[in-house]
C-alpha cells in the first residue's frame, strides 16, 4: 500500500504534532491554585508517606537552587558530602544559575514543571511573592515536630518569614549590618577608630562625616581626591528613613508580606524619609567625602573600593569583608551610626536573613525538609558555612563557634569582635524589605529612577519626593491589582 | 470557449519520493517553527488578555492590560526613549556605513584589513561591548573625556551617568556595530556597473555628482532594507540597557523591550507584558508599512 500526503494534510500533522509537543512541554508537574487562594491547598505540607517494608529504597535526589558564586557553591558541595555522610539514602544536587538569572529560570522551570525541590540564593529575592503565588510550602508542619531547631533560631529569621501567621522560609544565616573600616587608612591619616559597642551614643551620622572628612585626601597631590572617607552603600528610603528615626512600611504591611503603600502621608515618617535620604546625598556633593556613582562605578572595576583602599568606611552589609582580604590593609567592624539630627535617629536594626524555601510542587517534601533542617541547623553545616563567609549562622548556637573562626578575619580583638557581633545580635530586629515583602521590587526600581538625578546631585530630595512617592505607590497599586486581592 | 477543467497529472513512484522526501527535509523546520515560534506567538496574544504570572493559572482581564497600558506614564517614556534611539542610530548607522562602505571600495593596500577591522566588532558579544564600553564612557576616567580634556582641553559630559547624555551615549555606542551594513553596501557597491561611471566622467560628472547621480541611486534598494531591518532591531534594544545604565539615570534609557522585561520576569506581570510586547508589534508593523509605502519614491530597482 502506498502511502500519499498532500500539502494540506501534512500541514495539519505537523501543526498537530507540535502542538503536542508544547503542551506535553509546558504540562506542569502539579497545577498551582489560583491567587489568593494558594494558602489553603498548595503549600499545605503533604502528609507522611508510609515507608515500604519491602527491599531497601534507592537513594532519593534533592534538587537544590542556587545563586552561581565562586566562595557559595563549593560551600554548598561541602555541606551536601556532610549531609549525605549522615542522611543514608538522600542525596543532594546543587542547581547553580546567574543570580540576575535566577528567578526569570525559577519561573520557567516550575511553569514547566521541572522546579526543583528547595531554594536558596541568600540575596534580595522575591521570598513572599513566592509564597503568595502558592509556590513555596508552609514549613509550620514540619517546624512544628522541630522545636529544639526553631527555638535555637534568632527571632528576627524566623519573624520575617512568618507571614500572615505561616513560616514560608527556614533562615540560615542573619548577615550582619555596620560600617566596615580600612583600619590602615584611618591609621595613615591619623584618626581615631569608630566605637565598636553598638550602644555607645557617641557614634552618629555626623561624627561618622566628621571622620570621613578627615580620611578623604588627595594622596599624589595630582589635584584630584583619590581617597575618600565614606561610601554610604544603602540607597533605600528604607533604610535611611529608618536610619532617621521612622519606617515607611507599616507594622499591617510587615505582618501581611505586601507593601499596599509607603506610610509617608504621615508628617513625620515623610520628613524622616527625606532628611535621611539627603543626608545620604551631601555624603557626595555637600561634605564631598564620597565618590558620585561614575567614579563609583569605575573605582569598583578595579576591586572592591574598601579593599583596594579607595575609601576608607563603608556603610552597608556584611558582604564587604567577605573572601580574601588584602595583606597591605587591615580591617575592622564598626556599627550603624544613630541617625537622624544629632543623633536623634536610630541605627536602622536591619539584617539581611537568607532562607531556605521548600518548592510547593516537590514529590520529596519530608527529604527537602530534611536537607533544609541539617542546611540552617546541624552544626556541621555551621561550621562549613563560617569557614567559607563570614556570616553569622541563623542559629544562636552557632554564635560562639562563629566569634571564634571570626578570629583573625579582621583586626579586632577577641573582645572587640565579641562586643560589635552580640551587640549586632541584640539590637537587629527586621530584615531588610526587599528580601521579603511582595511588591517591593517594582516599588524599589521606581525608587531608583526617582532618586538617580539625586545621586547625580541635579535635584535635592525635597524636589522629588512626592513624585517618588506618588509613583511608587502607583507599583504597589499595580502589584496588588495584579495579585487580584485589596 | 468553453471552460477547461484542470486535470491532475498522477505523480509517478520517483516523484511521490522525492515529494515525501521533500515534507521529510522540511518538518524540522515546520515542528520546530510552530513548537517553539508560531504557537507562543498565539499564546502570548491570549495571555495579554489575561492577568498571568507564570505561576498560576491565567484570569482573564479583557481589555485590561492594554486600557493600564496606554494610561502608563512610562509605556509613553519607554517609546520616547526608543523612538529617540531609533532615529538618531538607524540614521548615524546608515550614514556612516555608507560613507565607509564607499571609501572603502577601492583598490588600495591594505583595504582588505581595513574591511576586516571594520566588520570584526559587530561580531563580539553584546554583553563584553556593554562592559567595555561603560569604560570608555566613565566622566572620570574613561577614553572619551580624556581625550576630550587633553587633545581639545574639554570637559566632557557625564555620558550613560548623565540623564541628558545617556541615550546620545547609546546611539555613538550603536555605531560599533556598522561592520554588517558595511559589508552589505559593499557588496552592492561591487555590484554596480562600471560604464556608468565611465559614461558620466565622459558626460563631465565630478566625483561628487556620480556618488548622487549613479551610486546612491544605485544603492537604495540596499538602504532600503538596511533602513527597515535598523528600524526593528533599534526598536528591540535590550542588553545594552540592560547591562550598563538599568533604565537609568532617572528613567533615561528606559528602552521598550527593559520595561517589558522587567514586567515579564520581575513583577511577575507575564499578560501585562505580552500585552507591551503586541503593542511592539503593532508599532513596527505600521512602520514597516511605512517604509514599504515610501518606497516607491526614493528606492530605485534596475530594470524596473
Amino acid at each position: 500500500m502506498q502511502f500519499k500526503t498532500s500539502r494540506r494534510q501534512f500541514l495539519l500533522v505537523s501543526a498537530g504534532l507540535g502542538s503536542l509537543a508544547v503542551l506535553n512541554a509546558c504540562a506542569p508537574k502539579a497545577e498551582p491554585t489560583a491567587v489568593p487562594a494558594p494558602k489553603e491547598e498548595a503549600t499545605k505540607a503533604p502528609e507522611k508517606k508510609e515507608e515500604p517494608t519491602a527491599a531497601p529504597k534507592e537513594a532519593i535526589n534533592v534538587e537544590f537552587m542556587w545563586r552561581t558564586n565562586p566562595n557559595e557553591n563549593p560551600m554548598n558541595e561541602d555541606i551536601i558530602t556532610a549531609f549525605q555522610e549522615e542522611q543514608d539514602g538522600i542525596t543532594v544536587e546543587q542547581i547553580v544559575s546567574p543570580w540576575d538569572e535566577f528567578e526569570p529560570k525559577l519561573m520557567s522551570m516550575y511553569a514547566g514543571g521541572i522546579a526543583p525541590d528547595v531554594l536558596g540564593t541568600g540575596g534580595t529575592n522575591p521570598y513572599v511573592e513566592r509564597h503568595i503565588r502558592g509556590m513555596v510550602l508552609v514549613l509550620d508542619p514540619y517546624a512544628d515536630t522541630e522545636p529544639d531547631l526553631i527555638n535555637d533560631l534568632y527571632e528576627v529569621g524566623t519573624n520575617s518569614y512568618t507571614i500572615g501567621g505561616e513560616l514560608i522560609g527556614l533562615p540560615f544565616s542573619v548577615l550582619n549590618a555596620g560600617v566596615f573600616i580600612n583600619a590602615t587608612r584611618f591609621e595613615e591619616a591619623g584618626v581615631e577608630l569608630p566605637p565598636v559597642s553598638w550602644t555607645d551614643d557617641s557614634w552618629t551620622w555626623d561624627a561618622m562625616i566628621e571622620k570621613a572628612k578627615a580620611l578623604t585626601l588627595d594622596s599624589d597631590g595630582d589635584g584630584k581626591i583619590d581617597r575618600y572617607g565614606l561610601d554610604a552603600g544603602h540607597s533605600s528610603a528604607w533604610t535611611y528613613t529608618r536610619l532617621w528615626g521612622q519606617d515607611v512600611i507599616s507594622e499591617e504591611d510587615y505582618q501581611a508580606g505586601i507593601v499596599h503603600q509607603w506610610q509617608t502621608d504621615k508628617q513625620e515618617v515623610y520628613d524622616a524619609m527625606v532628611n535621611g535620604l539627603q543626608a545620604r546625598a551631601d555624603v557626595v556633593y555637600k561634605h564631598e567625602v564620597g565618590p558620585d556613582p561614575a567614579t563609583a562605578s569605575a573605582l569598583n572595576q578595579m576591586g572592591s573600593m574598601l579593599k583596594t583602599g579607595a575609601i576608607a568606611m563603608s556603610f552597608t552589609g556584611g558582604w564587604a569583608i567577605w573572601g580574601d582580604l588584602p595583606e597591605e590593609f587591615e580591617f575592622r567592624c564598626a556599627p550603624n551610626p544613630i541617625g537622624g539630627e544629632n543623633g536623634s535617629g536610630t541605627r536602622v536594626k536591619n539584617t539581611w536573613c537568607g532562607p531556605l524555601q521548600i518548592v510547593a510542587t516537590t514529590d520529596i517534601p519530608d527529604e527537602s525538609w530534611e536537607w533544609a533542617k541539617f542546611y540552617c541547623g546541624s552544626p556541621k553545616a555551621h561550621a562549613i558555612m563560617i569557614d567559607y563567609r563570614p556570616t553569622i549562622p541563623a542559629a544562636k548556637s552557632a554564635f560562639e563557634p562563629f566569634l571564634k573562626a571570626f578570629e583573625n578575619k579582621v583586626a579586632m580583638s577577641a573582645e572587640d569582635q565579641r562586643t560589635y557581633f552580640e551587640g549586632f545580635v541584640d539590637q537587629m530586629e527586621t530584615t531588610v524589605p526587599c528580601h521579603i515583602l511582595s511588591g517591593w521590587a517594582a516599588g524599589r526600581d521606581a525608587m531608583r529612577a526617582s532618586l538617580d538625578p539625586v545621586w547625580s546631585g541635579d535635584k535635592t530630595v525635597a524636589e522629588i519626593a512626592d513624585k517618588m512617592i506618588e509613583d511608587v505607590n502607583a507599583k504597589y497599586a499595580e502589584n496588588i491589582k495584579a495579585l487580584g486581592i485589596s | 470557449m468553453t471552460a477547461t477543467t484542470p486535470v491532475k497529472h498522477k505523480l509517478g513512484i520517483q516523484a511521490r519520493r522525492e515529494e515525501r522526501a521533500f515534507y521529510a527535509f522540511i518538518s524540522p523546520w515546520i515542528v520546530g517553527f510552530l513548537a517553539f515560534t508560531a504557537i507562543p506567538v498565539v499564546l502570548s496574544l491570549y495571555y495579554s488578555f489575561n492577568r498571568y504570572d507564570v505561576l498560576t493559572p491565567p484570569r482573564w482581564a479583557g481589555l485590561d492590560n492594554y486600557t493600564t497600558l496606554f494610561t502608563d506614564d512610562l509605556f509613553y517614556q519607554a517609546l520616547k526613549v526608543t523612538s529617540l534611539y531609533s532615529v538618531g542610530s538607524v540614521t548615524l548607522g546608515i550614514l556612516a556605513s555608507l560613507f565607509i562602505a564607499i571609501v572603502l571600495n577601492r583598490n588600495i593596500r591594505g583595504v582588505s584589513f581595513f574591511r576586516t577591522m571594520f566588520y570584526l566588532p559587530s561580531v563580539i558579544s553584546g554583553v563584553a561591548i556593554s562592559l567595555l564600553w561603560m569604560w570608555i564612557f566613565n566622566p572620570d576616567f574613561g577614553l572619551i573625556n580624556f581625550l576630550l580634556w587633553r587633545v581639545f582641553r574639554i570637559e566632557g559630559p557625564g555620558w550613560i551617568y548623565d540623564a541628558e547624555w545617556a541615550v546620545p551615549s547609546l546611539i555613538v555606542m550603536s555605531l560599533w556595530g556598522i561592520g554588517g551594513g558595511i559589508v552589505i553596501y559593499l557588496a552592492r557597491l561591487q555590484g554596480i556597473p562600471t560604464d556608468l561611471y565611465e559614461a558620466a566622467e565622459i558626460d563631465g560628472a565630478g566625483a561628487l555628482r556620480r556618488i548622487f547621480s549613479i551610486t546612491l541611486p544605485m544603492m537604495t534598494p540596499v538602504i532600503f532594507f538596511n533602513l527597515l531591518m535598523g528600524i526593528i532591531n533599534s526598536f528591540q534594544v535590550f542588553t545594552q540597557a540592560y547591562v550598563m545604565t538599568n533604565g537609568g539615570p532617572g528613567y533615561a534609557t528606559l528602552f521598550y523591550v527593559l520595561y517589558l522585561y522587567r514586567y515579564a520576569f520581575k513583577y511577575y506581570q507575564m499578560g501585562y507584558a505580552s500585552a507591551l510586547a503586541w503593542v511592539l508589534f503593532i508599532i513596527l508593523l505600521i512602520l514597516t508599512m511605512l517604509v514599504f509605502r515610501s518606497s516607491d519614491r526614493w528606492v530605485y530597482y534596475e530594470g524596473a
